[in-house]
């Protein structure tokens, strides 16, 4: 099992000089597609290395991490949350903002003062957000579900179009490689009776590779909270929470020649719900049911001995199906979209390690909804060109891409970022990113009946960065922290409000400037049995409207509401021997909850507690682990009058069956 | 390892301040209030948002928010919709609580919660003993006693009913169609609490009112159809109908894509004011179109002062902050405004 402490990315090296050539083409291919990272420490295509006394750690760059901030969730950080969701783990250990219904309801997030629309989550390549809604319910994502969830915070429409205005999640999955077979098997329960279970099998053989994933959940969550809604007891039990979900992924690689590679990934999906309401609204039957089904496809072939030229080709499709029904009032609101999409690109290195890529996209949107008044489509395409380069001690790029969306076309979009590593000491590296950005509207904003505006504009603006990173790294101890400046522009930024008779309508009402800072901190330590580890992060946000084509000019100045000004969390983890025990702290800042600042949310401090023993017994590896959530009890709101779930807890069993004894996975 | 530690206290320091620095949010000072001498607003607040709030002016400059959570340690809920005074009481009605709060007009403080509706929207008082209220839930007039409000009777109606109004002894109920379409009036018998007739009218009638002539203006705001598409949109009208006969007297269809929602009657029952987007008037006695631009703003809420004749408008600015209540004089000159909650829809005057 990978040891806490360990990053995946990390690659050890006796001497940063003599890696050479060997260390640009880490780089290089860092440009790998996500999925097709290894578990082990070893990347493919790589010369082997000694490892020495000395150590020195490098990063792998991908683009996107270049001169910007990256919170990495990998697979050990996620153990910490078993089986909670994707939006529990980010709430908890990044510090984005995320807006919580609750356990049942939905959850988004929303980076950098922005909203759930203007953030970008990627799972092979291909965006995951809803083309009718323009946002990822992250509720139902499971974290077994992937090996590493990453957060390139701020904006990168320049890179990843659309929705990515203020920051990017990447779920990633990594492939077995080499000969090994692993089973994998996870059950877990907790408070307010929630069951969930996984099994994953993971084979590699010969080039070929698979990945199989089937996990199910279903919890009942009426949990107790404090009754302020309504006169009469004092103490409430949660109602109409309920929910039971069912899911499959399944991954396939194979390697055809040592330059040649296809895969294919498939994820089904399914969940059904009630939907929780406000406490303030005791009459509620609604329900949701949520079907999806995922498919990439994809493959690359690298030309030349050196891996100079490379070509890749992903095509895959999202179709999401939901279907909401509130008995109270008889409503039911079905929608069924599809997104298609297919990218081709090339790489093609120069000299002076310079890479030259470029490719194009095509994209088409289906929905049917009982909000529209005939099926709709649209197609959005993008062509996309970027040259970068690759150094030891600085690197940079210069994107340029042009999105093609019919009526409304985007403007063309520039983006660069830089990052140095000074020479007097080289753990500080310092860098820089901008990016145009551009936010598309979604299919409900123009063609929800009533409201829907077909002339909206896109959102577009501007998202700049700075960051200073410095690591002090021993034998037994790291150092490492990082202090990064934002700033996001954003014009024509649409927002729904009712027009004539009460019909709510998207406008392009706003420009919102959303700028602060973000630090965090890693301390290390290891001993010959035991480590620990202690991370801090932080992050002041302020997002305020500037302009505002709308009557309310008043509004001028004021925070964002649900963007809390602090957002921090802290993580201390140590480990002896075959135990692990650690605890999070979260602190969410005070959030508004009326536009004119006039009513918030009060901010809250959550202790969080987790331990895990594990235990090798021949090929079988246990693993038993029990957390504990909100250990003082607090009573708080992620959303108004919206109760999230006091001191609760979960305990696992997981079981792993690794027939050779020198996995590393 | 100095540097590291140095690091540290940087980092530390900041975040130990900030983890402890947060603070209690503080409750406004009620103070002895006295809310019964002048103007109450209901601010709807946001569907879901549970940010429904009750505005009161005394016939003055400012407005004050009642402090509703304060005074009766619960918030008044989503989506308040009415609001009425009957048997000395102020009845708040709360749409998606699916409650009726019935308050002190002096104190605002609380002492019954009517909680047997699902979707209610207005509330009438019938006589001395009987008031009665609409609900969308079930598509039903409730019949309510006021020294027993938890027990009622029901009368099945159209479909989302909404305004109600007592002419010619019997009480009108408009049929909006709710999330769906009707285009009736129900007619019932207050006294036997059954349904007599059920006459039509155009597309979703929201809004009644009697006149000093003792007819009956309906106010129908037209169906939308796909809203992209104003060629199948039916319009807006405005009826007045003899409650006697159930006959005609006046059509007044408005504009395709117009859609009227709201409208109230000045103290003497002589003249009609409603909001077609602008806020119109027109005399009871009228026996045509069209009807006045009183003020080309556009507004959400009307009401008229009875002690004043002051015409009270409301603008809910983006729907997402505080709006204002703009006050006219009768002659269409505005006196003053005053900010109100979110939303705000609903006028209620002290006499």
């Amino acid at each position: 099992m990978r040891s806490v402490f360990t990053h995946p990315l990390r690659l050890r090296f006796p001497d940063l000089h003599r890696a050479g050539i060997g260390l640009l083409v880490i780089f290089f291919l860092s440009a790998l597609p996500l999925h097709a990272q290894d578990t082990t420490k070893s990347i493919e295509g790589l010369p082997h290395y000694t490892l020495s006394e000395e150590v020195i750690q490098i990063r792998v760059y991908r683009w996107y991490e270049i001169g910007r901030r990256v919170t990495y969730l990998d697979s050990a950080k996620l153990a910490q949350l078993s089986f909670s969701n994707a939006a529990e783990a980010l709430a908890t250990l990044t510090t984005a903002s995320v807006k919580n219904y609750g356990p049942g309801g939905i959850a988004v997030l929303s980076t950098r003062g922005t909203t759930a629309e203007h953030t970008k989550v990627f799972w092979m390549g291909m965006p995951l957000n809803s083309p009718s809604l323009g946002l990822v319910d992250l509720s139902l994502l499971p974290v077994e579900a992937f090996d590493g969830v990453n957060l390139a915070h701020g904006g990168t429409s320049s890179g990843a179009g659309s929705n990515a205005t203020g920051g990017s999640v990447f779920l990633e999955n990594w492939r077995l490689t080499n000969n090994k077979f692993r089973a994998q098997l996870g059950l877990f329960g907790g408070s307010f009776n929630d069951r969930k279970g996984y099994l994953k099998l993971q084979a590699a053989k010969k080039g070929f590779s698979s990945t199989s994933l089937l996990y199910a959940q279903q919890a009942q969550n009426d949990f107790p909270f404090e009754n302020r809604a309504f006169s009469g007891d004092s103490l409430m039990r949660r109602m109409h929470a309920a929910l039971h979900g069912l899911g499959l992924m399944q991954h396939l690689s194979l390697k055809i020649k040592e330059k040649q590679e296809v895969f294919a990934s498939v994820w089904l999906q399914q969940s059904e719900r009630q939907v929780p309401a406000a406490i303030t609204i005791p009459v509620n039957g609604a329900t949701q049911q949520d079907s999806s089904l995922r498919l990439v496809v994809g493959g690359k072939k690298y030309l030349g001995s050196d891996y100079r030229t490379k070509f890749s080709a992903t095509a895959g499709t999202s179709w999401e199906k939901i279907r909401y029904a509130d008995s109270a009032s008889g409503l039911v609101s079905r929608s069924f979209t599809k997104l298609w999409f297919a990218e081709v690109s090339a790489e093609q290195w120069l000299p002076h390690t310079i890479k030259l890529s470029g490719g194009g996209s095509m994209s088409l949107l289906q929905g049917t909804s009982d909000g529209y008044a005939a099926p709709v489509q649209e197609g959005r395409h993008s062509a996309f060109a970027r040259l970068e380069k690759a150094h030891q001690h600085y690197s940079w790029y210069v994107h340029l891409r042009q999105d093609l969306a019919p009526g409304r076309t985007p403007p063309l979009c520039p983006g660069a970022g830089i990052q140095k590593q000074w020479l007097r000491n080289k753990n500080l590296v310092t860098g820089a990113t901008v990016s145009r950005l551009f936010n598309l509207p979604t299919l409900n904003m123009r063609y929800w009946s009533p409201g829907g505006n077909p002339a909206l504009k896109p959102e577009r603006g501007w998202s700049a960065d700075v960051i200073a990173k410095y690591a002090l790294l021993r034998s037994k101890w790291e150092f490492q922290t990082s202090l990064t400046g934002f700033s996001i522009l954003l014009n024509d930024w649409i927002q729904w409000q009712p027009q004539s008779g009460n019909i709510w309508s998207p406008l392009n009402l706003k420009q919102v400037w959303s700028r602060g800072a973000e630090a965090s901190v890693h301390v290390a330590r290891s001993m010959k049995y035991s480590k620990f580890a202690f991370d801090v992060q932080y992050a002041f946000t302020r997002s305020t409207t500037l302009q505002s084509n709308g009557s309310a000019q008043d509004l001028i100045g004021h925070q964002l509401i649900y963007v809390p000004l602090h957002n921090a969390n802290a993580t201390l983890c140590a480990s002896h021997s075959r135990w692990t025990a650690g605890f999070t702290q979260v602190f969410t800042g005070s959030r508004y909850t009326e536009a004119d600042n006039s009513a918030s949310l009060p901010a809250y401090a959550l202790t969080h507690l987790f331990v895990s023993c594990n235990l090798r017994l021949h090929a079988w590896q246990w693993s038993l682990s029990l957390r504990l959530n909100n250990l003082f009890n607090t009573y708080y709101e992620s959303v108004n009058w919206m109760p999230m779930p006091g001191r609760s807890f979960m305990i696992g069993l997981r079981t792993s069956f690794l027939p050779s004894p020198k996995s590393t996975l | 390892m100095k540097i590291t530690l140095r690091c540290l206290a940087l980092f530390a320091l900041p975040l130990a301040f900030i983890l402890t620095a947060c603070e209690d949010d503080q409750p406004p000072p009620s103070g002895d209030m006295d809310y019964s001498q002048g103007i109450l607003v209901v601010n709807e607040g946001n569907f879901g948002g549970s940010n429904s709030t009750v505005t009161y002016n005394n016939r003055s400059t400012f407005g004050v928010e009642i402090p509703f959570l304060d005074i009766n340690d619960r918030p008044l809920g989503d989506v308040a919709n009415s609001l009425n005074r009957m048997n000395g009481k102020v009845y708040v009605v709360v749409n998606n609580s699916s409650k009726i709060e019935v308050v002190d007009p002096v104190t605002f403080e609380a002492s019954m919660t009517i909680s047997t509706l699902t979707s209610p929207r207005y509330v009438m008082q019938l006589d001395a003993d009987r008031f009665v209220a609409t609900d969308w839930g079930t598509n039903a007039v409730h019949f309510y006693h006021f020294d027993d409000p938890l027990s009622y009777n029901f009368v099945t109606v159209g479909a989302g009913p909404e305004q109600m109004a007592l002419a010619d002894g019997k009480l009108f109920v408009a049929n909006s169609g709710g999330f769906g379409l009707d285009n009736s009036i129900s007619v019932i018998d207050p006294v036997t609490e059954t349904l007599i007739q059920t006459i039509t009218v155009a597309d979703a009638p929201m809004q009644l009112q009697v006149d000093a002539n003792g007819k009956l203006w309906v106010l129908c705001r037209g169906d939308y159809g796909d809203f992209n598409d104003l060629t199948d949109d039916t319009p807006g009208e405005l009826w007045r109908i003899n409650p006697q006969t159930y006959a005609v007297e006046l059509a007044l269809p408005f504009n395709v894509g117009d859609h009227p929602a709201r409208m109230t009657i000045n103290e003497t029952g002589t003249k009609i004011y409603f909001l077609n987007g602008p806020l119109y008037s027109i005399d009871a006695s009228a026996s045509a179109g069209p009807a006045a631009e009183f003020s080309p703003r556009w507004f959400y809420g009307i009401g008229v002062d009875p002690v004043t004749g002051f015409i009270y408008a409301s603008d809910p600015v983006d729907y997402v902050s505080k709006g204002w209540a703009l006050r006219f004089r009768p002659d269409g000159t505005v006196v003053d405004s005053f900010r109100t909650g979110i939303i705000p829809g609903d006028f209620l005057f002290s006499e």
